[in-house]
Order: structure tokens, then C-alpha cells, then sequence
């Protein structure tokens, strides 16, 4: 996919931020699983090279993956039987086995393999996955070298090691190190302050540890950094190329740890690739089979040097995309980058201490396993919670397939349960239930029958692919009496391509169904006699329920779907919006208050967020601002290259708001007049207009009752001094 | 009209009178019975409180095995057309087995229609879906459509032509794969549309309007599921060319669907003589 030529510089300044972050997670997540640290940066290099090339997806980055740290690391403890060099070359081979397997999937069109499982259980897995990362770096973050090798064991295991610490038997510069870092990266990403925004969190902590370990000689009395607690690369970077060997191929474990590396290499990469499409700006649909078969080539030739899988990453991808990246060429460039700084600073990377590695590797799992991980689940009621608890310990307690493949089987065995007539059902997933027809020009109508579920949601898909997402399509659920969430999911973010592309998807006939959560996107199955559809309400809501009656407000606290109205702002250009729940509106006034919902994309992925903001019209056009403090202002990107608009008349205003625009002229004359006075007596709040009207809010996150009446206040009387 | 006893049996005779009144001159009921209960008695009873058929008609009363028995009379009585009640959804023992219905619409040498629903009060064959598949038996069919639906008042009558998608209608992986498969769509449509154009040219269906609706989907299914989304009162099929085994209820296939669940009452037209549509 490098025949698009537009932006290149561009995507080469992407694909430099790429690489900052992809170089410490390279060495981490190679040392991870057990191999040599270069067996990262070639895995990096070959996906980069093979896949800009051969891929379709143009946002993805693909590189060694944290998916299969945990099998890798199995593999050759069982495969080197206690020889780690006879391993990693056994390894090698099984990876160049999973890579011609991938390769397989994607030429018999597996791409519709990550639809298949159940929602909660992928994620049960992928949290799984997170804690056994974590539960292993904690120990290498303090400079220990477990025992154990189940993640519960490790935990446990953890009090020892704070033992060994404070008997001082690990070297307290590995472990402060490691400790510091670790805080880093979990405050960096809170501080809106520019460079600590344009260069990632990995990169700061790799220069604090470079630099520690780099000054502490010429320190005495700094407490030093053994040697063995170093990353140790080869003299020549030629020196780092191993062969794979075949000498294991006669063995069944061979053979498991083949296809295992296959099976989680292919769903990790089309569940990045999936949620990478869903957040292009341009909307493009990549080919997940062609990228498989891209991943496999890609693996093939990473192996036959010493490279691990290569798989694509939804971490680095989302990067990526943050920093403006379009096209292929980002790929291509981040991995030549990361030759390039081999060539150049092979002597200072020897300086990388293993704990600063192990602290990314931690903040890495904790993100996968983090509780909100789990509150995510809960809010889509407690069946979807409990399937996705049910996996992630099967999955700590066995292995991964086993893991995955057990949370299908009891999601199934649940769903048919709490059905009547069993039989029937499971019959009816094996049999055709979707019916597309065109009604009218453009006009589709694609109707669904008896149970829709993440097995035979795959029919469903191949049918909406055909649809032309610049049409209209109807998706009518009045005949089906069970869908789950998993469909619903999916259905969403075709719903949001077909937006982006001019048409619409219209989802019918879920009305008569009832849910356990009022998660817009819960299960819906066959309503209960007497049983209510919503759950309680909490305080908040009460209390918001309370001073919206008061000052007679509409409050409600069903959850809908954006009609677009905050989907127009710069704000959430970059972003995905979920929902709106909790809304507050006056009928005479035309604000609206809500909490929204909303996916961001950081270092480590997609995290969900959640603000209060108001929308306010305006009563005539203006040109698109923003005002505030400084530290929001970078947040919208397109506004970074204008000056601060002052007005000599109100010097106060001035020196505390930032205000910034295009069109300078238009914006002075909406501010001229009562407006300017108005501001500099309220609190401070972030204003965004584009054009038609205004963005309103204080923090990134939800308000409390009282801060909600101040903003609903705020609204109020800024609409009466915007009256003409 | 092959009877027996269970609740819908009045609706069903009555429903039958109904249809009778409009398309035929006689009408025989079929009971088949073990000999042993007094199911006859029952049924006469039934009759005497419903009151009088007003079609010409006369009663049979036979023993021996259902299916055969009834078979054995429409073949006697030249009949133009067999009915039978007939459940909506079959078990899945039944699945496999077997209903009488089903052994019926395998062994039929006549048309046949299958009742799901009946009322006790009049219903209207509003909505008619037939198929169009590209069959020599589908002319004949069409034709004897249109009789019907012009003898019962229908007033919309949905042609539906199933197409089953291959690889160049149905692979849309990527935008460019889409875009493929939407162009050979549209160029199947047309031709199936003019095809089913030329056959209609000399029929003249009256106050009726017919509508044409070409479906990607599995043939056999896509007709039966478009039929109950749409509402439809009646499904015409085809007969089907070879007799139906027990197989194809493993491997379900083409009418299998149908009659494992049946959309709406189903009338499968036995063409006496088949013809290319376009001859």
C-alpha cells in the first residue's frame, strides 16, 4: 500500500514518533518472552518493511505484539527444555510455522475470524494476557528474578521480592529505576504540557534510564547498575540474525505452539486492524484477509532472521494516527528509523536498563487487566461481566486458546439457557437467518431472524459488506427475539462508517426486546413477564433528576446515540463518540447538558472516556473558535499553528483566556460587547464553536451535581447575552 | 381436502369452503381414519354446528395410512388441487420424521397447499409472493399465480427471483471488492428483471400490482424469510423436480426451509406441463 504518494513528509514525521515508542517496546516485549532484545527490533523491521508493503490497511503499524509475550515465553521453556538458545532458534521455527499458517488464513479468507468470538471473552483474554505480562515485569521492575510461572503464583510471589529488596539483595538503583519510571508513565499522559504531549511516555523513561545509567559511573557515591541488569546487544547488528531450526517439528508441543502463535497473532491483529478502521478520518475499509496474508508473509520473513510474529498493534497504530499519519508510509518509515537509531546509538542503548523496560511492560499489562477494564463490562450488565470474568480466569488458569474457547462455549451454553425453547434456537444458529434486499434505488432492507449472536453474526457481516455505505440501510431486528451484545457492537460501527460515508443504518424492531443493563448496546432477549426493563438510578442521577425539576428542566437519563450535534466540533474529530446519557434540556432554550461517552486513542490503545458538556446554539453564524487556558488549547490540533487573539480594551480578559481562530476578524467582532464582561466574571470554562454553535465544559471528565448547575447556569445566561 | 381432527379443523374446512367458492367446482373432504376412535362422529357433529359448506362437496371417510390414502384419492378423483392443515414450526423429531404435510407435498403428484394459520372469519390473500426462479416449471406457475390471485381479489403481487451469491456477488472484503459485487448485482437484476418481463408481456392481470424483487441469498430460504418480513398471506413455489428424501432434510436445502418453517400458507403448483419461460 505504497502507491499513495500524498503526505509523505507527513507520514515520515509519524513514523519518527512511532518508532520512539516502538524502540523500547521492542527490547521489552523480546525480553519478555525470553528472547535476545534484537529479536524485537527485527520483528519491528520486517513487519514494517514487508507490511507497508503488502498490507492494506494504511494506519497500521505492525511490529512484535504483547498478545504473544506469555506463549512465546512458554515456548521456549518448553521447546529449549531449559537451553534458552535452543529455544529461541526452535521458536523461530514454530513462528515461521504460524507464519505460513496466517498466510493460509488469509488466502481461505479467515478474516472473519475475530468476529467469531463473543466480545467479553476476547477481552476476558486480552485482560488476561495484561495480568500475566504485569504479574512477570513486576518482578524484573525490581530487579528480581521470579520463581514461579503462573501469573498467580507470581503475584503471590510478589511479597517475597519486596523481601529480597529490603534485605537488600537487588540493587537499589534497578529498582528505584523501575519504580520511578513506572510513576512516570502513569503521569505523564495526565500532564497537558507540550513536549510531554508530542513525545510519548516510553520514550521519556528510556532517557531517564539512559541517562541514569550512563552518568552513575562517573558518580561514586550514586548507587550503581550492574552490568547484568542491562540490555546487552550484540557488537554487530548482523551478529543478532539467528536461524530458525526444524529440529522440534516431530513434537505435538511443536505443533500446539505453532498454531497457538497463529491463532493469537491472527485475532490480535484483526481486532487492531478493526478498531484502527474505525478511527481513519477517512473512513477507508481495510482487507483483513489481504493484511493476513500480509502478517504471514510478514512473520515468514521476520523468523527466517531471528524476528519474532509480527503482528498488527493497535498501541503503536493508534500513534500513529495521532500524529497524523495517512498512509503506508508511516509503517515503512518508523521501522528504518529504528535501523537508523541502532546504526547511530548502538552504545547508548547498551546503557538500557532492564528495569525502565520492565516498568513500560507493566504499564502496558496494567492497561489491558485495569479495573476499568471491568466497569466497562459491568455497565453492560452483569451476564456480559460474568462471561468476561469467567474467561480471564480460565484463561490465567490454563492457556490462552483454552481460555478463549471456553468463554465461547459457556457465552453460548448461557445465552441458549436463558432462552426457552433450547433446541430450536441452536438449530437456528446453523441456518441461514438474514434476508438483504434492495426496496428501493439505494434503499436497502436487511431483515434478521430468531437468534442473532457472535456465532452466526459472521452472515449478518458478509451481508452489510455488500451494502454500499453511501446508501440507506435498514436493519431490521422485528423478527429476531434474541441479540447480543457482541452484534450490537459490531452493528455500531458499521452504523458509524456508513455516517461517515453519506448514508445511514437504521436499526428496527429492538424495542420489543427487553435487557439486563440499559447499556445501549446490552443483549437484548425475550422480556420477562413483570420484570423491568432499566436498572436503578444512581445518586447522581437522583439529585440531577431533583434540580433539573426544579428549575423545570427535562432530565433524562436514557442513553442515545449523538444525532450529530456533538459530532460536529474539532474536539472530537479524532475521536469516537459513543453515547450521551444523562441529559438536561430546557424547551424554551436550546442547550443541552449531557454526559458523553467517548473513545480516545493514547499510547496504549483506545480509552474510554467520559465528560459533561453543553452544546449551546448560536443565534446566527460566526467563525469557528476556541477559547481557554492554555493547557486544553493543544488538544485541538488544527488551531496549533495560530497566535492568541488579544483586545487592548480588556487586558484582564486577555492575559487569562487564549483565544484563537482563523478568521480574527469575525471572532473580535463576536466577542466586542457584552460578552467579554461576562467571561471575566465566570469561571473559566473550555469554548468551542464551530460555527453554529458552542462546546462547553470545564474538565475531561463527568461533573458533580453542584458543578453541574454552575454549567447549566453558565448556559443559561450566556444564551440570554448572546440574544441579539 | 385432506381433514382430521384438531382445533383448527372447522377453520381450516371453512377456509377451504372459502377459497373453494372462488376456484373450484367441487370439493371433496378426505378423512383418514384408525378405525378405532369415533373421530367420525366428532366431526360430523363439528360439521352440523358449523353449519352448511356452500360449495358442492361430499365426504369420504377412509382407513389405512394417511398419507397414501389421501394420495390415492386425488389421483382417483383427477383433483386439481390437494389442501391440508399444516403447523407453522416442526420439532426437531418431527424435523426428521416427518409430518403428514410433508409427506404429502414429497409424494404429490397435484398441487398442493399447506394451511398454517386459519380463521374462523374470512381471510383476504392481499399479498401474494411468487417465485420467479429461472425454471421451466416458473411460466406455469406465474400463470396459475395470476388466476389465483385475480379469483381472490389480491391486490400486491411480489415476483421474487433468488439468486444465489457466488464469488463475484457476494465477496465485498474491501471497498474495491464491494464496489465489484454491487456492479454484478445491479447487472443480474436487470437481466432477471427484463427476463421475468418477457414472461409477464401477455398475461393481463387486472387491478393488481405486481412487483418484481431479485434477492442475493440462499435460494429456497431468501423467498420463505422476504414472504413473513413483508407480511405476506400466501407463498407460491415451484413443485420440486426430484422427490424430496430424507437427506435433504440433513443437507437442508431450497424448499426444505420452507417447510421446516413455514412463512405464511404455501401453495406449491404441480405444472402439468413445463415449458421454458422465454419460449
Amino acid at each position: 500500500m505504497l502507491r499513495e504518494t500524498k503526505n509523505i513528509p507527513q507520514n515520515i514525521q509519524s513514523g519518527l514518533i512511532v518508532s520512539l515508542v516502538a524502540l523500547p517496546l521492542a527490547f521489552g516485549l523480546a525480553l519478555a518472552s525470553g528472547v535476545p532484545p534484537m529479536a524485537g527490533i527485527l520483528a519491528t523491521v520486517a513487519g514494517a518493511l514487508l507490511f507497508s508493503l503488502l498490507g492494506s490497511s494504511r494506519l497500521i503499524i505492525a511490529g512484535p505484539g504483547n498478545g504473544l509475550v506469555v506463549l512465546s515465553l512458554y515456548a521456549v521453556g518448553v521447546l529449549g527444555q531449559g537451553n534458552p538458545a535452543l529455544g529461541y532458534s526452535l521458536l523461530l521455527g514454530a513462528i515461521l510455522m504460524s507464519g505460513l499458517i496466517i498466510l493460509l488464513m488469509g488466502l481461505f479468507r479467515f478474516g472473519v475470524l475475530a468476529e467469531l468470538f463473543p466480545a467479553a471473552a476476547i477481552r476476558g483474554m486480552l485482560a488476561a494476557i495484561g495480568l500475566i505480562i504485569l504479574s512477570r515485569q513486576l518482578h524484573v521492575l525490581l530487579g528480581v528474578d521470579p520463581q514461579s510461572s503462573s501469573a498467580f503464583g507470581l503475584l503471590a510471589e510478589i511479597g517475597n521480592s519486596i523481601d529480597l529488596i529490603r534485605n537488600g539483595n537487588a540493587p537499589l538503583a534497578a529498582w528505584s529505576l523501575g519504580l520511578v519510571s513506572l510513576a512516570l508513565l502513569f503521569i505523564l499522559p495526565k500532564i497537558r504540557f507540550g513536549p510531554f504531549q508530542k513525545i510519548p511516555g516510553p520514550m521519556w523513561v528510556l532517557a531517564l534510564g539512559i541517562g541514569y545509567s550512563y552518568l552513575s559511573p562517573h558518580f561514586a557515591h550514586w548507587p550503581q547498575l550492574p552490568d547484568s541488569h542491562l540490555i546487552s546487544l550484540p557488537p554487530e547488528i548482523l551478529d543478532a540474525f539467528t536461524f530458525p531450526s526444524f529440529k522440534a517439528i516431530g513434537t505435538g508441543s511443536f505443533w500446539t505452539i505453532s498454531l497457538s502463535l497463529a491463532f493469537i497473532a491472527a485475532v490480535e491483529s484483526l481486532l487492531s486492524i478493526k478498531a484502527i478502521d474505525k478511527l481513519d478520518p477517512e473512513q477507508r475499509r481495510s482487507n483483513a484477509n489481504k493484511d493476513l496474508r500480509a502478517l504471514g508473509i510478514a512473520t515468514i520473513g521476520s523468523s527466517l532472521i531471528g524476528g519474532l510474529n509480527v503482528v498488527a498493534v493497535i498501541a503503536r497504530s493508534s500513534v500513529n494516527l495521532n500524529n497524523g499519519a495517512s498512509s503506508a508510509w508511516s509503517n515503512l518509515f518508523h521501522g528504518l528509523f529504528l535501523v537508523l537509531f541502532l546504526a547511530l546509538f548502538s552504545s547508548q542503548l547498551e546503557h538500557i536498563p532492564l528495569a525502565v523496560l520492565a516498568a513500560i511492560l507493566v504499564h502496558t499489562g496494567y492497561k489491558l487487566t485495569a479495573p476499568s477494564q471491568f466497569r466497562a463490562m459491568a455497565e453492560l450488565g452483569r451476564d456480559e461481566l460474568l462471561l468476561f470474568i469467567f474467561t480471564y480466569l480460565a484463561t490465567l488458569a490454563s492457556n490462552l486458546i483454552i481460555g478463549i474457547l471456553s468463554g465461547m462455549l459457556v457465552t453460548l451454553v448461557y445465552q441458549l439457557f436463558s432462552l426457552k425453547k433450547r433446541s430450536y434456537y441452536l438449530r437456528s444458529l446453523f441456518r441461514p437467518n438474514v434476508l438483504l434486499f434492495e426496496e428501493q434505488e439505494h434503499k436497502y432492507h436487511l431483515s434478521v431472524k430468531t437468534m442473532s449472536n457472535f456465532l452466526n453474526f459472521i452472515r449478518l457481516k458478509k451481508q452489510m459488506d455488500t451494502v454500499d455505505p453511501q446508501s440507506e440501510l435498514i436493519l431490521d431486528f422485528s423478527l429476531a427475539e434474541y441479540v447480543d451484545h457482541s452484534v450490537l457492537e459490531h452493528v455500531q460501527q458499521y452504523r458509524h462508517r456508513f455516517e461517515a460515508a453519506g448514508g445511514s443504518l437504521e436499526t428496527m424492531g429492538l424495542d420489543d426486546l427487553g435487557q439486563l443493563s440499559s447499556h445501549p448496546l446490552a443483549t437484548r432477549r425475550p422480556l420477562k413477564k413483570g420484570s423491568s426493563k432499566r436498572g436503578k438510578l444512581t445518586r447522581r442521577q437522583k439529585m440531577l433528576r431533583l434540580y433539573a425539576s426544579e428549575h423545570n428542566f427535562r432530565f433524562q437519563y436514557s442513553e442515545v446515540e449523538d444525532d450529530g450535534r456533538f459530532k460536529g466540533f474539532e474536539y472530537f474529530q479524532d475521536k469516537y463518540l459513543h453515547l450521551l446519557r444523562n441529559r438536561i434540556e430546557c424547551s424554551n432554550q436550546n442547550w443541552l447538558w449531557a454526559d458523553i461517552h467517548y473513545e480516545d486513542t493514547d499510547f496504549y490503545g483506545n480509552a474510554l472516556r467520559h465528560a459533561s458538556m453543553v452544546y449551546l446554539p448560536l443565534p446566527s453564524e460566526t467563525a469557528p473558535f476556541v477559547l481557554d487556558q492554555e493547557r486544553l488549547l493543544d488538544r485541538v490540533a488544527h488551531l496549533a499553528g495560530f497566535k492568541d487573539i488579544n483586545f487592548e480594551r480588556h487586558p484582564d480578559f486577555s492575559k487569562r483566556f487564549k483565544l484563537k481562530g482563523e478568521d480574527e476578524k469575525s471572532i473580535r467582532n463576536f466577542f466586542e460587547g457584552p460578552l467579554i464582561p461576562f467571561l471575566e466574571s465566570h469561571k473559566q470554562y473550555h469554548i468551542e464553536c464551530n460555527g453554529r454553535a458552542l462546546l462547553i465544559f470545564a474538565k475531561e471528565r463527568h461533573t458533580t451535581v453542584s458543578e453541574t448547575k454552575q454549567m447549566v447556569n453558565f448556559a443559561e445566561q450566556l444564551t440570554e447575552v448572546l440574544k441579539p | 381436502m385432506g381433514i382430521g381432527l384438531s382445533p383448527s379443523l372447522i377453520a381450516n374446512i371453512k377456509e377451504a369452503a372459502r377459497l373453494c367458492e372462488h376456484l373450484a367446482n367441487e370439493i371433496i373432504f378426505v378423512h383418514v381414519g384408525d378405525g378405532k376412535t369415533a373421530s367420525r362422529e366428532e366431526i360430523e357433529s363439528q360439521m352440523q354446528s358449523f353449519g352448511e359448506v356452500q360449495v358442492p362437496h361430499q365426504f369420504l371417510w377412509l382407513e389405512g395410512d394417511i398419507s397414501d390414502s389421501i394420495l390415492k384419492v386425488c389421483e382417483e378423483q383427477k383433483a386439481d388441487l390437494l389442501m391440508v392443515g399444516a403447523l407453522p414450526r416442526e420439532g426437531l423429531l418431527r424435523y426428521y420424521m416427518g409430518s403428514v404435510a410433508r409427506q404429502l407435498v414429497r409424494k404429490s403428484n397435484c398441487s398442493i397447499m399447506l394451511l398454517t394459520q386459519p380463521m374462523r372469519f374470512p381471510k383476504a390473500y392481499r399479498h401474494i409472493v411468487v417465485s420467479g426462479a429461472k425454471h421451466p416449471k416458473t411460466r406455469d406457475t406465474i400463470h396459475k399465480t395470476l388466476e389465483v390471485a385475480d379469483a381472490l381479489g389480491t391486490k400486491l403481487l411480489h415476483i421474487v427471483e433468488e439468486i444465489a451469491p457466488d464469488k463475484k456477488t457476494s465477496r465485498a472484503a474491501d471497498d474495491q471488492e464491494q464496489a465489484r459485487c454491487n456492479r454484478w448485482r445491479h447487472i443480474i437484476e436487470e437481466r432477471e428483471q427484463h427476463r421475468i418481463k418477457l414472461a409477464l408481456k401477455e398475461e393481463n392481470p387486472h387491478n393488481l400490482e405486481i412487483e418484481n424483487q431479485v434477492i442475493f441469498g440462499k435460494p429456497g430460504y431468501s423467498i420463505g424469510h422476504f414472504t413473513q418480513s413483508s407480511g405476506a398471506e400466501l407463498l407460491v413455489l415451484n413443485s420440486p423436480d426430484t422427490k424430496l428424501g430424507f437427506m435433504d432434510r440433513v443437507f437442508t436445502h431450497d424448499l426444505e426451509y420452507i417447510l421446516s418453517e413455514l412463512p405464511s400458507d404455501l401453495l406449491i403448483v404441480h405444472s402439468s406441463d413445463p415449458k421454458p419461460l422465454n419460449a
